[in-house]
């Protein structure tokens, strides 16, 4: 079993200190419901002896698809110890309710041949017919245990290190899972947690989804590795009342929280002055912003916030991770206030060089320093030949650490992909100045929407399959946003004059399939002649120039807004 | 005195401007904005929002998370169902 390490540790937590607080789930209403480390160790027992008795073996593939609470987490362990291979999924109270959910937990059975798909009681009877249908099991209380269908997959030797899967982007059906070495994540916790100079005073409060990577690291494991409590608020109720997490960090004295930069926005955005009344702050350490890139406006207006309400200015921390580095790749140091470099855009953007330059002057961009590689984790900047940069040039992000991925599931050409002698090619843009990590954009077509990854061809292809149109005539790209402190998505549709006259229900329908398969409201869409789209040289989609195309047509019908975002890291020159 | 025409009015106001980024006549009053794809949780959070701060109604999470919070229109209805009025 390969998390042995990880299990006994927290194991040993608990035998220590059994009646020490392990979890806290908080509701909107109020309600909250209190775990001990004993209490927890007993629900974990109670799944693993129900999965054991319905006969879960040693490298099954299984997604627990339940809403963040106790028996997501307790179940995860669970699965863990009998060394068979879970994947967290979300249940049907996010994104896009119970048709999505039936459609992702389905996808995924059959893209992964999992053997088992644990929801809860509310959605269980939603998949118990179709899932039969695809011969895969299905559980939704400790105690009951089912007869599983026999294992659709072999257990492979070569892959006794892997512990767990890590769903990381992908719509249905062409979901990329990360296989997770179980002793590179105690590893990495072990480290990670040094660098943050994590004690028994600490305690963590998330409102990230269990099944982000993020949020599994920061909600469960890390604190049941440290044996501190942990505070757990849902998304679903979080995203409506951002409030509810400031609270939260108030009443518990909150010292630890994780989240993507639109997070960050969203409690400056939707958390009313009134909300937030007689609320005190001071006690968080370490507010890390990361999972998608860090925007400068938005740790100055959360700081700006929260600073009458004792927030530390220090507290705010940039990051910069990656499932498959586990989790953290690099952090600013506790202690230490977040860093802007000023550079000149203009070096930049011809020439991939920071030049340093006075904030405020023109056409000068800030880029958030998202701290020094974490011990362990080695770090280059390189050309496109791979050949290391010297500080302060623009090159790809590339690293090499004990806790690196396995691979992606069933999928060694995107891993071959991935790795370049030894070394993970992060398909990030970004600089060092001073050993800290910049970040100024990506070479990977991705686009992270609110900490979520979404693959522009995913988008294409749904809004393809409403319409009709061929591939070659849709191109898909992140635009930043920066009120919400995001990217968001434009699609630019090429349409003759018949479909143009129609454009009002071809949006309609378009939108409704990139929300529906994609589970994403698209930003605009945009109708342009035919042969608008620029392509390669292999006639493909040149997603990047048709970005710039877009924001420069912006930009000249309407010449008040500046449509590259203010020059904020991820500003469109930045990308290649 | 409020009528529904005037909320969905103010409604759509604030939706193109603040979430959509688009011109006002672009939605209609029963275009389908959270199942037609044009705003996401995030926006129907920050809608919520407005709602409360510019009628002075109180919202829940259930009011958001129902199917039929999903038009103009029917948005107007709950606003007015509630007693809402401009502040």
């Amino acid at each position: 079993m390969s998390a042995e390490r990880l299990l006994e540790h927290i194991a040993r937590n608990a035998r220590s200190e059994p009646d020490a607080e392990a979890f806290i789930f908080l509701r909107g209403d109020g309600l909250e419901r209190r775990f001990s480390r004993a209490e927890f160790q007993a629900l974990t027992d109670s799944w693993a002896s129900t999965m054991r008795a319905s006969g879960l073996g040693r490298q099954d593939r299984l997604a627990i698809a339940l809403p963040n609470g106790p028996h997501a987490i307790a179940a995860f362990l669970a699965a863990l110890r009998l060394g068979s291979w879970p994947a967290l999924l979300p249940s049907s109270l996010v994104r896009g309710g119970e048709e999505a959910f039936v459609r992702r937990t389905l996808g995924l059975s059959r893209q992964a041949r999992l053997r088992l798909v644990v929801a809860s009681p509310a959605d269980a009877h939603l998949l118990e017919r179709p899932l039969r249908e695809v011969g895969c099991g299905l559980l939704s209380e400790p105690g009951r245990s089912a007869d599983l269908p026999a294992s659709p997959t072999e257990a492979d030797p070569k892959l006794d290190e892997v512990a767990y899967l890590q769903l990381s982007s992908g719509t249905t059906g062409r979901q990329k899972a990360i296989l997770m070495p179980g002793d590179g994540v105690a590893r990495h916790l072990d480290d990670y947690s040094r660098f943050l100079g994590v004690s028994d005073r600490d305690v963590v409060t998330s409102w990230l989804p269990l099944f982000h990577d993020m949020g599994l690291m920061a909600g469960a494991l890390l604190p049941l590795w440290n044996g501190i409590p942990a505070v757990i608020l849902t998304p679903q109720e979080w995203v409506r009342r951002p409030a509810l997490l400031l609270e939260a960090l108030h009443r518990h004295r909150g010292s630890l929280t994780w989240m993507p930069n639109f997070a960050f926005a969203h409690c400056v955005r939707g958390v009313h002055p009134r909300q937030i009344q007689g609320l005190d702050l001071s006690c968080l350490r370490v507010a890390t912003n990361g999972s998608e890139m860090v925007r400068p406006a938005t740790l100055e207006a959360f700081t700006e916030s929260f600073l009458p309400r004792g927030l530390r200015p220090e507290a705010v921390t940039p990051g910069y991770g990656m499932a498959e580095n586990t989790m953290a790749i690099s952090s600013t140091l506790p202690g230490a206030p977040p860093r802007v470099d000023w550079i000149r855009r203009l070096p930049l953007q011809a020439e991939g060089r920071a030049v340093p330059e006075e904030p405020g002057r023109q056409r000068v961009s800030g880029v958030a320093s998202c701290g020094p590689p974490i011990p362990n984790v080695d770090l280059q900047i390189v050309d496109e030949k791979g050949e290391p940069l010297p500080e302060r040039r623009v090159g790809e992000v590339r690293l090499r650490s004990p806790y690196l991925f396995v691979g992606y599931l069933d999928r060694p050409d995107l891993t071959e992909q991935a790795m370049a002698d030894g070394w993970l090619r992060s398909g990030d843009l970004g600089y060092l100045a001073d050993g800290e990590v910049h970040l100024t954009g990506r070479i990977k077509d991705l686009i992270i929407v609110g900490g979520r990854n979404i693959y522009p061809e995913d988008v294409e292809e749904a809004a393809c399959q409403a319409t009709g149109l061929r591939s070659g005539r849709l191109a898909a790209f992140g635009v930043e946003d920066e009120a919400a402190g995001t990217e968001s998505v434009v699609l630019v549709v090429e349409a003759g004059g018949t479909a143009r006259a129609g454009a009002p229900a071809l949006e309609a329908a378009i939108r409704r399939a990139v929300w529906d398969d994609c589970e994403l409201a698209l930003r605009e869409v945009r109708f342009v002649p035919v042969g608008w789209i620029e392509k390669t040289t292999s006639a493909k989609v040149a997603r990047g120039a048709n970005r710039e195309k877009y924001l420069a047509e912006t930009a000249r019908s309407s010449p008040n807004i500046e449509p590259s975002v203010g020059g904020a890291a991820g500003s469109s020159g930045m990308f290649p | 005195m409020l009528d529904r025409a005037a909320v969905a009015r103010q409604l759509r106001e604030y939706v193109c401007r603040e979430l959509l980024r688009r011109p006002p006549e672009s939605i209609g009053p029963y275009d389908r904005l959270v199942s037609g794809g044009y705003i996401d949780s995030f926006g129907l959070a920050q809608l919520g929002l407005f709602i409360e701060e510019a009628f002075g109604v109180a919202l829940d999470d259930a009011d958001l998370a129902r199917p039929e919070f999903d038009s103009l229109n029917e948005i107007a209805d709950l606003v007015l169902q509630r007693g809402g009025a401009v502040r």
